[in-house]
C-alpha cells in the first residue's frame, strides 16, 4: 500500500481541474454547487485496504445558451488533447458527454449536457488516504 | 345528559390523567407483545410438533398483546378526547360566568342569569344588561349541548371497547377490527393500497404507532408511511441488538462463536447508524432519503430509497450483490445517490433510486456459484416492483431495475420467473441471469442492458460453457442479444483481471455510471 496525497490536497486539485474548464468558457457562465464531499473508495466484494476516500466535485453550469454547447464541447476538448489529460470517451453526437483523466495525477473529469438545458462539470480524485499515509489495519 | 352544573363542576385534569394513564399501559402492552415475539424468533431453530405448538401459542399471545395494546391506546385517544371537548365547553362556562359576575349578574346553579341590582341600573344599562344576558344564556346552553354530544359520543366509543368487542376475552378467536385487518405479508401489493386507503386518518395513525413493523416491510403501503414506521422500527432493531452485545460484552469469556457474533452485532449497528445518518442529515446537494425496510435479522436488510419514489418520473431500484448485507450498506447506498445524480444530469425531471438489500445474499464468491439465493429472493423483488406500480401517484414512473454482480442474477431470475414489472433492466458486471438469451426475460431486448468492464474478474466466471457457467452466459456478450453499453476498462493487473475493477463501475465518473444515469432517464446509451 502506497501514500498518496492527502484529502485536503485532492480537494484542492479537484477544483483546479474544474476551474480550468470553467475558465474556458464565457465569463456569463455561473457555477452551482452540486456535491463536494468524499465518498467512500470501499466495496465488501472489493479486497483492497478500507478507509480511502474519493473527493468528487460536481457543478451546475448556468446562464449559457444550449445551442453553443457543443461548441463548448470542442473547445475543452481540444484544449484537454493538448494540455496532458487523455480522453477517455466523447460520446457525441448521441450523448453529450466527455470524459478525460489527467496523465500527470490521474485525476478524472467530465462534462455532460442534456436535452434540457442542463450542462454541467464533474471531477474527481483517485482514491486517497485521507491523511496521506495508509491507516493501520485493525 | 350533561347538565349546566355537572359542566361548570368538572375537573378537566381528571381527563388528561386518565390519557395519560391509558397511554402508559397501551405502551407496556405493546411492549410485552414485542417481547413475546422476541422470545419466539428466538426460538426458531426448535423443530417438532412440540416447538409447532408451543410457538403458535405464543404467537397468539403476542396477538392478543397486541389487540389489547390497539384496545388501550384507543382509550387513550378517547380520553383525550374528552379532555379537548369537554374542557373546552368548561372553560366557556367560566369566561362566560366571569363576564356576568363583571356586570354584577348572578349565574344560578341550573345556569339562569339573574339582574339583582336591576334597580341601581342608570341611563341606557338596561339594554346593555338584556344584551349580555342573552348572549351569555346563549354561551352556556351551547356549552351544554357541545358537552352533552361529546360525552355521549365518547361514552359510546367507550363501550364498543368491551373485551369482547376486541376479542381479548378468554376463549374469542378473533383480534380488534383494525389489527385483524393489516394485511399479511405477501398480500397482492394493490390489495394493500386499497385496504391502507379505506381506512380513516385517525385510523392510520394508530396502526402506524401500534403496527410499524409490519406496516414498513409491507409492499402496497405509500413510500412516506413505510418511512415512518420503518423510523420507529429502526429504533426497535437497534435496541433489540444494544441488548444482544450487552449480553455478551458482560461475558466474563468468550467463545469464538461468541466473537464472531458480536463482530457481527457491532457491524450491524454500524450500518443502522449509516442509514439514520442518511435519513436525518443528508449531504448538501443529496435528495430526501425514505426508509423502506429494515430487518436486523440473518444477515440483515435494509430498503433505502433516495428521493421519493411515490412521486419521481423515473423509478430505478438497485439490487447489490455478493456481500449485501446490513452492516456494509453505505456504499450501495452511495451508488442511488451517484445514479440519482446521474439521471438529473442526463435530463430526468425527477429521479428516485432505491438500495434493495431485501434479499439474503451469498456473502462470498464461493457461496455465489449457488442459484438458490436468486431462487429465494425472486417474489420479495418481484412484490417490491409490484408495489411501487401501486403507490405510484399520477402517471406510471419509467421504472428500471439495475444489477451488480449477483443482484444481477436476482433480476435475471425475478424476470425470467415471475415477469417482473420495470421498463427497463440494467447487468453491471454479470456473472449470469439464468437465461442464454435477452428475450427470455420477457422485456424487449433494446430494454435489457448489459455492461462489464474489460478487467472485471466476474469475467472469469464466463469463460466456460454450461453446465460449467454457473449462471449462464455474460449478458454482455455477444450472443446474448441485448443492448450493451460501455464501462472504463477498470484497474488491470498481471493476470488481466481485478476485483477492484469488479466495483469500479460507480466510481469516479466511470462511463458506466453516466450510461446508467442515461438508462433511468430513459435517454440512449452509449
Amino acid at each position: 500500500m502506497r501514500n498518496t496525497i492527502t484529502q485536503e490536497e485532492a480537494a484542492k486539485r479537484v477544483e483546479e481541474h474544474i476551474h480550468a474548464v470553467v475558465a474556458l468558457l464565457p465569463k456569463e457562465a455561473r457555477l452551482e454547487l452540486g456535491l463536494s464531499d468524499p465518498q467512500n473508495c470501499d466495496d465488501p466484494t472489493d479486497n483492497g485496504p478500507r478507509g480511502r476516500v474519493t473527493e468528487s466535485h460536481d457543478y451546475q453550469i448556468h446562464d449559457l445558451p444550449p445551442t453553443d454547447y457543443n461548441a463548448y464541447f470542442d473547445t475543452i476538448k481540444q484544449w484537454w488533447e493538448t494540455h496532458n489529460y487523455q480522453i477517455l470517451a466523447d460520446s457525441r453526437p448521441k450523448d453529450m458527454y466527455l470524459w478525460a483523466e489527467n496523465k500527470n495525477d490521474s485525476f478524472r473529469i467530465s462534462i455532460k449536457a442534456n436535452d434540457v438545458g442542463g450542462f454541467y462539470v464533474i471531477a474527481s480524485s483517485p482514491c486517497v488516504w485521507p491523511q496521506g499515509t495508509p491507516a493501520p489495519r485493525e | 345528559m350533561v347538565t349546566f352544573a355537572d359542566l361548570h363542576e368538572v375537573d378537566p385534569q381528571v381527563f388528561r390523567q386518565g390519557e395519560r394513564a391509558w397511554q402508559t399501559m397501551s405502551n407496556t402492552m405493546g411492549e410485552r407483545a414485542a417481547e413475546v415475539r422476541r422470545v419466539n424468533d428466538a426460538l426458531a431453530d426448535w423443530e417438532g410438533d412440540a416447538a409447532t405448538a408451543a410457538k403458535a401459542t405464543f404467537q397468539g399471545h403476542s396477538q392478543k398483546l397486541d389487540a389489547c395494546s390497539d384496545t388501550l391506546f384507543e382509550a387513550y385517544r378517547l380520553w383525550g378526547e374528552a379532555a379537548d371537548r369537554i374542557g373546552a365547553a368548561h372553560r366557556r362556562i367560566l369566561d362566560g360566568a366571569a363576564e356576568c359576575r363583571y356586570w354584577g349578574l348572578t349565574v344560578t346553579a341550573d345556569g339562569t342569569i339573574h339582574d339583582d341590582n336591576a334597580r341601581n341600573r342608570m341611563a341606557d344599562e338596561p339594554v346593555r344588561i338584556r344584551e349580555v344576558i342573552a348572549k351569555y344564556s346563549g354561551v352556556f346552553r351551547d356549552a351544554v349541548t357541545d358537552a352533552t354530544a361529546a360525552d355521549a359520543q365518547i361514552a359510546a366509543s367507550f363501550r364498543r371497547l368491551t373485551a369482547e368487542a376486541v376479542g381479548a376475552a378468554p376463549g374469542s378467536d378473533s383480534t380488534t377490527a383494525a389489527s385483524a385487518t393489516v394485511p399479511v405479508r405477501g398480500t397482492s401489493p394493490a390489495e394493500v393500497k386499497r385496504w391502507w386507503d379505506s381506512l380513516t386518518p385517525m385510523e392510520q395513525e394508530s396502526l402506524l404507532f401500534t403496527r410499524s413493523s409490519e406496516l414498513g416491510m409491507l409492499d402496497g403501503i405509500p413510500a412516506e408511511i413505510r418511512d415512518r414506521a420503518n423510523r420507529f422500527q429502526l429504533v426497535e432493531e437497534r435496541a433489540e441488538l444494544d441488548a444482544q452485545k450487552q449480553r455478551l460484552e458482560t461475558l466474563p469469556s468468550r467463545t469464538h462463536e461468541q466473537e464472531l457474533e458480536l463482530k457481527s452485532i457491532n457491524e450491524k449497528l454500524g450500518g443502522l447508524d449509516t442509514i439514520e445518518k442518511r435519513l436525518t442529515s443528508p449531504q448538501a446537494g443529496q435528495q430526501q432519503a425514505y426508509l423502506l425496510g429494515i430487518d436486523s435479522s440473518g444477515n440483515g436488510r435494509a430498503i433505502v430509497a433516495i428521493g421519493n419514489p411515490d412521486t419521481a418520473a423515473n423509478v430505478a431500484t438497485f439490487v447489490p450483490g455478493t456481500g449485501a448485507r446490513l452492516g456494509s450498506c453505505g456504499t450501495d447506498i452511495g451508488r442511488s445517490d451517484s445514479m440519482v445524480k446521474a439521471a438529473n444530469r442526463a435530463g430526468s425531471p425527477s429521479t428516485a433510486s432505491i438500495t434493495w438489500i431485501g434479499y439474503d445474499a451469498p456473502q462470498d464468491l464461493v457461496a455465489a456459484a449457488d442459484e438458490d439465493y436468486a431462487q429465494n429472493a425472486r417474489q420479495d423483488l418481484d412484490r417490491f416492483q409490484d408495489g411501487l406500480r401501486a403507490t405510484h401517484e399520477g402517471t406510471p414512473s419509467h421504472n428500471t431495475v439495475i444489477g451488480h454482480s449477483y443482484g444481477s442474477t436476482v433480476i435475471g431470475h425475478t424476470a425470467r420467473d415471475m415477469n417482473i414489472n420495470a421498463d427497463d433492466v440494467v447487468f453491471v458486471g454479470s456473472p449470469g441471469t439464468g437465461v442464454s438469451r435477452a428475450e427470455d426475460l420477457g422485456l424487449p431486448p433494446e430494454h435489457v442492458h448489459s455492461t462489464v468492464a474489460e478487467h472485471d474478474i466476474i469475467q472469469v466466471t464466463n469463460v466456460f460453457k454450461e453446465p460449467f457457467d454457473v449462471h449462464g452466459p455474460d449478458p454482455a456478450g455477444p450472443m446474448f442479444g441485448g443492448s450493451v453499453f460501455t464501462s472504463d476498462p477498470g484497474t488491470s493487473s498481471w493476470t488481466g483481471y481485478s476485483t477492484e475493477a469488479h466495483s469500479q463501475y460507480w466510481d469516479r465518473e466511470n462511463k458506466a455510471l453516466n450510461n446508467m444515469g442515461n438508462i433511468i432517464a430513459g435517454k440512449p446509451t452509449t
